[in-house]
């Protein structure tokens, strides 16, 4: 369906997504941190930026800015929801607060990135 | 004393008497005389006897007197006034009138030179003060009110002094028109010349008056003496008969007595002695009184040998040298040969009064120099010493109350006059008859003693107060009465000058400086009384210093009474700490004690001072503080665990989710299922850590107004989905005008958890009420009220901690209070608790109070501050209601 890339420096739960996503059809790339993920791949590739707020080196909102104008979906423990909304501030396209269901992330990444192409069409 | 008196007596008659026959030569004036006497006697005797009730002055009297002087004083001065104007025109008229006859002016000199003028003048001075019916007016008027004394010290001189400024000028006219009289008799001579008729009369009006008055008072004042000082101590009624009524026939006899003793020594000298030698006589014999009344008055080491000594001598020389020569002048000089006899001539009269006042004086002085003072005689001088102030001792008594004291007066004075005595010095005194205070008592001693001398004299009065009260041997030093003495400063207010004005400056800062110490004082005398009681000791006790000095610490109400014998007991560490309870309030309180030892005059005294902190306020924001200390540090914790346990439990998620869809049995499902569900679980508690620990939630962004009735209403619905909650009666009598600011949802969380506890708490069929009646204009105040099981102890004090529940595992977080706590300080409110409420010793209230919000108030605020940044400090009202619920810090068991 789309190109995503996940952004995430727990392997358990990147591998997981990254199952969960391909088995509906996207292509799915992966990164630990914004570092490796600025060096192995031009953002703006993707339809999706998938990314965890938390990381090791930069915050995942770093990326909101190189990704543009491609959508940002931020993850948040919540002890970070209110950086969350900091997040959505700068530019994050939407945000889920780990841990999620399944059931709940797909459509969410789905609308995101669709809403995401029709505003860009504009 | 008595025979000095007489020729003053005398002398008022005989000047009556000569004025009588000036004006009507050929009448027989003794009848008239007689006449006059009786007049003088029966008014005094009707007016002058007191009624034990009206000890100092009877009013009519006093009314009298002051009328008759006015009398006296204006006639002099309108007959002055008139003939001057008369004789001279003015005083240029005087002037040249003068000039033109040096002769006069040289007549008013040599009358000086010949006598010795000035010896004459200060015996006229001073001598006024000894009269003894000046003496009487002066002190017996002292004791109402020492400011008409002091007045009177200067104005009375004052009087005499405008008089003796008329005396030159009736001289010269009386010269200038050749008037016929003596000397003595000027004025009516001259007011025959210039002002006949009437200028006569009121001469004799005048006359009239003043002699009256002086015997009225004189009378007076001897009869009393004498029924003090001898009738009284040689014989005493029974205290059955009324001691009143058969005093007042003794001062009656006296007067009488008096009156005919004048009369007889007016017709013993009247044909020889001329008016002046009558004066003089009197003068010179209370001149000798002089010494010993200024001595005693202003010279603390006058004593009673001295005194008397110096009497003695004053009084022998002058009953030889003045006295004899006047009765029997003619007699002595034809007696004795040699011419010895001229000394005892009245014309040689200065020589033997100068000689008896110095001899009088110089014995006086000497012999007090010479001998030692009794200890009766110290304190008694200190009485006497006018600009010194009283100093009682604190000597032990050993009547305990006021009926005590009745019944050991009895023996002496009889039930009633026991009764009526002690019932009128507790009046003078601003007592009540409920006194128990051994100051009161001491100073009710004193009253009654110095009532009963204005009854009996001193003499007397001294030892029925003594035999039948006296103070206990002191077993140490008794300590001055401070507080009595302060008082006595108090009154002195502007009176000190110089050093003293300095010294009581210094007393008043340092007594101000412990009066309004911020901590309670308390000052000890080494005997256990009472003898400071400060103004926050006032303020935290509700007890006045004037109900409590003087009084022992034992007699004092409990815990005070408890507190500070458990302090004075304690032998080395003089400090306590404890909690009381006061006027229905717990209060915290420090005690401090220190011994003090103030040397006065060689004797250590011993007393204590008790300091006392009211650590109440303190306590309970210090507890306050602790407590939100430790919320922000748990809050703290939680949202690090939060963090934490997020990315773990975020993978077992995932994979449990993972791990479902790939499982086909319906067993293994169900165990993923689950498993899935505690990681919902899991997340469900790490979220109501976070929000309590307010790092994960948005802080509010718009405080809205909220309608208190409706969000509860709402509330309400929701506690009663449950199935427990459906056998609950919910009552909501919130006002529906009460409005608040916040987040409708917040609230509602609010209400939800503490509505839930309470249904949680109570039995089915219970009740549950909320309700606002307790609100303010400033502060809204929702209770919500429950029957249920209550709190227990073993919790109260973590209420708010997280994780605190009474609920079994599973059924509540223990998160529910903590977040209704942290969402009501976000807005400014306080949440208060109380258990148990009722009789049965069960139920809970929950009190929460908000900033009130009236929406007529045009703007809202835009932002509400942050919580942690923003709460309110504790206000006093707040604190109080605090103290009054004895709150109990409480979470919500959910």
């Amino acid at each position: 369906m789309g190109t995503i890339l996940i952004v995430e420096d727990e392997m358990i739960i990147r591998k997981s997504l990254c199952r969960l996503l391909s088995r509906y059809d996207h292509i799915v790339s992966e990164a630990e941190s914004v570092e490796e993920a600025l060096s192995l791949y031009t953002l703006t590739d993707f339809d999706l930026i998938l990314t965890d707020l938390r990381l090791p080196g930069e915050s995942g909102t770093a990326l909101i800015a190189p990704a543009a104008p491609k959508p940002v979906l931020v993850m948040t423990s919540y002890a970070s929801l209110k950086s969350a909304i900091e997040a959505m501030k700068l530019g994050a396209a939407n945000y889920i607060a780990k841990p999620f269901d399944h059931d709940e992330l797909r459509p969410l990444a789905q609308t995101t990135y669709r809403a995401d192409h029709t505003c860009t069409h504009w | 004393m008595i025979i000095m008196t007489l020729p003053l007596l005398a002398l008022q008659i005989e000047a009556l008497d000569q004025l009588l026959n000036l004006l009507l030569p050929h009448a027989n004036t003794s009848p008239l005389i007689f006449t006059f006497l009786i007049a003088v006697g029966l008014f005094i005797m009707y007016f002058g006897i007191r009624s034990p009730e009206r000890r100092y002055g009877h009013p009519s009297l006093i009314g009298g007197m002051a009328l008759l002087s006015l009398v006296k004083y204006s006639a002099l001065l309108l007959l002055v006034g008139v003939s001057f104007h008369r004789v001279f025109g003015d005083f240029a008229a005087l002037q040249s009138w003068l000039d033109q006859n040096p002769l006069a002016l040289e007549r008013l000199y040599s009358s000086t030179r010949q006598a010795p003028w000035h010896n004459l003048n200060l015996a006229f001075c001073t001598s006024v003060v000894a009269l003894p019916h000046l003496f009487h007016v002066v002190l017996s008027n002292k004791h109402e009110n020492i400011k008409t004394f002091f007045i009177a010290t200067w104005a009375f001189p004052a009087c005499l002094l405008l008089v003796a400024f008329s005396i030159p000028v009736v001289l010269w006219m009386a010269i200038k028109l050749d008037v016929a009289p003596p000397a003595e008799y000027f004025l009516l001579g001259v007011a025959q010349h210039v002002l006949a008729p009437w200028g006569p009369l009121l001469v004799w009006l005048m006359a009239l008056c003043a002699s009256f008055a002086v015997l009225a008072i004189s009378a007076l004042t001897l009869s009393i003496m004498v029924s003090h000082y001898w009738v009284l101590p040689l014989y005493q009624p029974t205290p059955k008969a009324g001691i009143y009524s058969w005093l007042s026939w003794v001062k009656r006899a006296g007067i009488a007595f008096f009156l005919m003793a004048a009369y007889l020594f007016f017709r013993l000298t009247h044909d020889t002695q001329s008016l002046s030698d009558l004066v003089m006589l009197t003068v010179v014999g209370m001149l000798q009184f002089l010494p010993g009344i200024v001595g005693t008055l202003f010279w603390p080491r006058a004593n009673r040998k001295g005194l008397l000594f110096g009497l003695a001598f004053g009084f022998i020389v002058w009953f030889i040298g003045l006295l004899l020569p006047i009765l029997f002048s003619s007699l002595l000089t034809r007696a004795l040969p040699f011419g010895l006899g001229y000394l005892f001539t009245i014309e040689n009269w200065q020589t033997p009064a100068f000689l008896a006042f110095t001899l009088n004086a110089m014995t006086f002085v000497s012999l007090s120099l010479i001998t030692r003072q009794s200890p009766v005689e110290i304190a008694t001088a200190q009485n006497c010493i006018v600009h010194s102030i009283r100093k009682p001792y604190r000597w032990d008594i050993s009547w305990r109350n006021v009926n005590d004291l009745i019944q050991r007066l009895t023996p002496a004075l009889g039930h009633s006059t026991a009764h009526r005595e002690v019932a009128l010095a507790l009046r003078n005194l601003g007592f009540t008859p409920a006194e128990q205070r051994p100051y009161a008592l001491r100073r009710l001693r004193d009253q009654l003693e110095s009532n009963l001398s204005a009854l009996f004299g001193p003499a007397l009065a001294q030892r029925v107060v003594d035999n039948q009260l006296p103070y206990l041997a002191a077993t140490g030093h008794a300590g001055q009465d401070i507080y009595y003495i302060e008082q006595a400063l108090s009154s002195y207010e502007t009176r000190f000058s110089g050093l003293a004005d300095t010294l009581d400056h210094l007393r008043r800062f340092h007594r101000q400086t412990v009066l309004a110490l911020p901590h309670g004082v308390i000052s000890l005398s080494g005997n256990g009384e009472i003898i400071g009681w400060n103004l926050a000791m006032e303020r935290l006790s509700h007890i006045t210093h004037e109900q409590v000095i003087g009084s022992k610490v034992q007699d004092l109400e409990n815990p005070w009474k408890d507190l500070i014998l458990r302090l004075i007991s304690q032998a080395q560490a003089q400090a306590l700490q404890e909690t009381v309870n006061i006027a229905g309030l717990s209060h915290c309180l420090s005690l401090k004690a220190t011994d003090i030892l103030t040397h006065r005059t060689g004797k250590a005294l011993r007393g204590m001072i008790i300091a006392i902190e009211d650590l109440t306020d303190i306590k309970r924001l210090e507890s306050q503080l602790a407590h939100s200390e430790r919320l922000a540090s748990v809050g703290k914790l939680a949202a690090g665990v939060a963090h934490e346990i997020g990315n773990p439990l975020t993978a077992i998620a995932c994979l449990s989710q993972e791990l479902r869809s790939g499982l086909r049995t319906a067993h293994n499902r169900e165990l993923v299922e689950e498993l899935i569900r505690q990681t919902h679980r899991i997340r469900d508690i790490v979220q109501s850590l976070v929000t309590f620990s307010h790092s994960g939630l948005p802080p509010t962004q718009r405080a809205v107004p909220v309608i208190v009735s409706t969000n509860v209403d709402a509330a309400i619905q929701l506690t009663r989905l449950s199935d427990a909650g459906k056998k609950m009666c919910f009552i909501n009598t919130v006002d529906s005008d009460l409005w608040i600011l916040g987040d409708e949802q917040k609230f509602q969380q609010v209400f939800i958890n503490v509505l839930s506890n309470a249904r949680d708490a109570s039995t089915p069929g219970d009740r549950i009420v909320v309700s606002s009646h307790e609100s303010t204009d400033e502060t809204a105040v929702i209770t919500i009220t429950d029957d249920g099981h209550g709190i227990p102890d073993s919790i109260k004090d973590t209420l708010f901690d997280p994780f605190v529940t009474t609920k079994r595992p599973g059924q509540g977080t223990g998160l529910g209070l903590s977040l209704v706590y942290s969402i009501v300080r976000e807005f400014n409110g306080h949440i208060y608790f109380t258990s148990p409420v009722n009789a049965r010793g069960t139920g809970t209230q929950v009190k929460l109070h908000f900033p009130r919000f009236f929406p007529e108030e045009t703007t809202t605020p835009d932002v509400i501050p942050h919580a942690h940044a923003a709460v309110k400090p504790l206000t006093a009202t707040l604190l109080k209601q605090q103290v009054k619920q004895q709150v109990l810090k409480q979470p919500i068991l959910n």
